[in-house]
C-alpha cells in the first residue's frame, strides 16, 4: 500500500508495453515513460529500447541481468535492486515490462512491494498481455466454460488438480522442465514429461493450440493446431504459450441445481403480507 | 534508423494497415513512400516479416531472454524476514 503522507520523492511505476510494439501501449503508461527520470526495460525484441528511446532517451536495458547457466531468480533479484536503488536516489523510476507488467513477472511485484515498505510511491498500470492477444486472435472466451492458467514448470513439478471441462492455458512451455532456472529453452524430453502429465487427463490426440502473438506489425500470428502428443517434438520458443481445449461437457451440479430451484420458487412464491 | 521504428509503429497503430485483407507489406511500404530510405534488404526482411534479419541489418542486439517469472516461485529457503509472506505464497500456488 502506498503512504499518502509519504515525504520521499523517489518513485517507482510498473507499465505494460503491450505484445506489439507500438499498437498496445496505454495513454497514461506512455505519459509515465515520457516524465520518468530514468526507464528500466525488459521488452520482447531488440526493437523496444529504440523506440522507448524515441518518448525518453533515458532508457536501460535489464537484459544485460540475464546470462546463460545463470540462475534467473538472481537475474531477477539484480533487476529488483536495479529499481529500487534508481528509487531511494529519489529518481522517478518507470519499469517498462513487455505485455502486462504483473502478468507472469517477478520483479515488477516485487520491487513495488519493496519501494513502499520504504515509503515511496510505487504502483502497477496493466498492459496487454499475452493471453489478451490470445483470445482476441483464438476467439476463444474464458467466461464461456472456464479457463484456468498455469506456469508450465509449476504445473509439472506440483499435483494440481486440472478441471477437463474448462480451457487449460499453460504459459512458459518453451522452457518447461527448467528447474534450475538456468535455460533459454528446454528440449523434447522435457516437453515429453509434460504430455505425460496431461495424457493422465486428455488423450494422446487431445487437440491443443500453440500460440505466439506477433511481437512486430510485420509478424504473423502463431495459431497451430496439433494433437497433443505433437508438442514433444514441436517448434516452441520463449514465447510460446499453449492452450488445452476442454476434453469434457460440463457436469450440472445436481445438489446446487435443486437448491437454486428451490430459492427461485421461493422468490416467485407470493409473499404472505400480500395475500388479503 | 528511426524511420524504422516510425514504420514498425505506423503499421501497428494504423487502422487501415492492421487489416489483413488490405494491401500486403509490400504495397503498404510504398504507400508510406519508404522505398527510397531502406535497403533492399531492409524491405525484403520486412515484407518477410523476418524479425531477427531485420535485428541484424540494423545492428540491433536481439533479446537473450523474454522469461521474467520464477517458475516455481517461492521453493528457495526463505529469509527470516520474509518466511510468513513466502509461505503465503506457497499455500497460494499449492
Ligand atoms: C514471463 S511470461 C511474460 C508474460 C507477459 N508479462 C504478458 O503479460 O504476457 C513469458 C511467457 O508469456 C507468454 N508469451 C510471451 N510472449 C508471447 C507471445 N508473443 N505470444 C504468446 N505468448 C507469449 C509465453 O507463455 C511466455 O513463456
Amino acid at each position: 500500500m502506498n503512504n499518502i503522507h509519504s515525504k520521499k520523492s523517489g518513485s517507482l511505476v510498473c507499465v505494460g508495453l503491450g505484445m506489439m510494439l507500438g499498437a498496445h501501449l496505454t495513454p497514461s503508461s506512455r505519459s509515465h515513460i515520457e516524465q520518468a527520470d530514468i526507464i528500466f526495460s525488459s521488452g520482447n525484441s531488440g526493437f523496444i529500447d529504440v523506440w522507448l528511446k524515441t518518448i525518453n532517451s533515458n532508457v536501460i536495458s535489464l537484459q544485460e541481468c540475464y546470462q546463460q547457466g545463470k540462475s534467473r531468480r538472481q537475474s531477477y533479484q539484480e533487476m529488483t535492486e536495479l529499481l529500487l536503488t534508481a528509487v531511494r536516489q529519489e529518481k522517478k523510476v518507470v519499469a517498462a515490462f513487455y505485455g502486462h507488467p504483473g502478468v507472469f513477472v517477478s520483479p515488477s511485484h516485487q520491487a513495488i512491494k519493496q519501494a513502499q515498505v520504504e515509503g515511496y510511491f510505487a504502483k502497477m498500470e496493466p498492459g496487454i498481455s499475452a493471453e489478451d492477444c490470445l483470445v482476441a486472435d483464438c476467439g476463444l472466451d474464458p467466461g464461456s466454460l472456464g479457463w484456468a492458467c498455469f506456469e508450465a514448470t509449476q504445473f509439472l513439478r506440483f499435483e494440481r488438480r486440472i478441471d477437463t471441462s474448462a480451457y487449460l492455458v499453460l504459459w512458459q512451455v518453451g522452457v518447461v522442465g527448467d528447474s534450475t532456472l538456468t535455460q533459454f529453452s528446454t528440449s523434447p524430453s522435457y516437453r515429453a514429461l509434460l504430455v505425460e502429465v496431461l495424457t493422465e487427463h486428455y488423450p494422446q490426440n487431445h487437440p491443443i493450440i500453440l500460440y505466439q502473438a506477433p511481437r512486430l506489425a510485420i509478424e504473423k500470428t502463431r495459431i497451430d493446431k496439433m494433437p497433443l502428443i505433437d508438442f514433444i517434438n514441436a517448434e516452441v520458443n520463449q514465447c510460446t504459450t499453449m492452450i488445452i481445449t476442454p476434453a469434457n461437457k460440463l457436469k450440472v451440479n445436481k445438489i446446487m441445481t435443486d437448491k437454486l430451484q428451490k430459492l427461485e420458487r421461493q422468490r416467485q412464491a407470493p409473499k404472505l403480507s400480500t395475500i388479503t | 534508423m528511426t524511420n524504422i521504428i516510425n514504420l514498425l509503429e505506423t503499421l501497428a497503430i494504423d487502422a487501415k494497415f492492421s487489416n489483413d485483407s488490405t494491401a500486403t507489406l509490400t504495397e503498404q511500404l510504398q504507400q508510406l513512400e519508404l522505398t527510397d530510405e531502406l535497403t533492399a534488404e531492409q524491405q525484403q526482411a520486412i515484407i518477410n516479416g523476418d524479425a531477427r534479419l531485420l535485428e541484424q541489418l540494423l545492428n540491433i542486439s536481439p533479446i537473450k531472454c523474454q522469461i521474467i517469472i520464477e517458475d516455481v516461485p517461492g521453493e528457495e529457503e526463505p529469509q527470516e524476514d520474509d518466511k510468513p509472506e513466502k509461505e503465503a505464497e506457497i499455500s497460494q500456488v499449492i
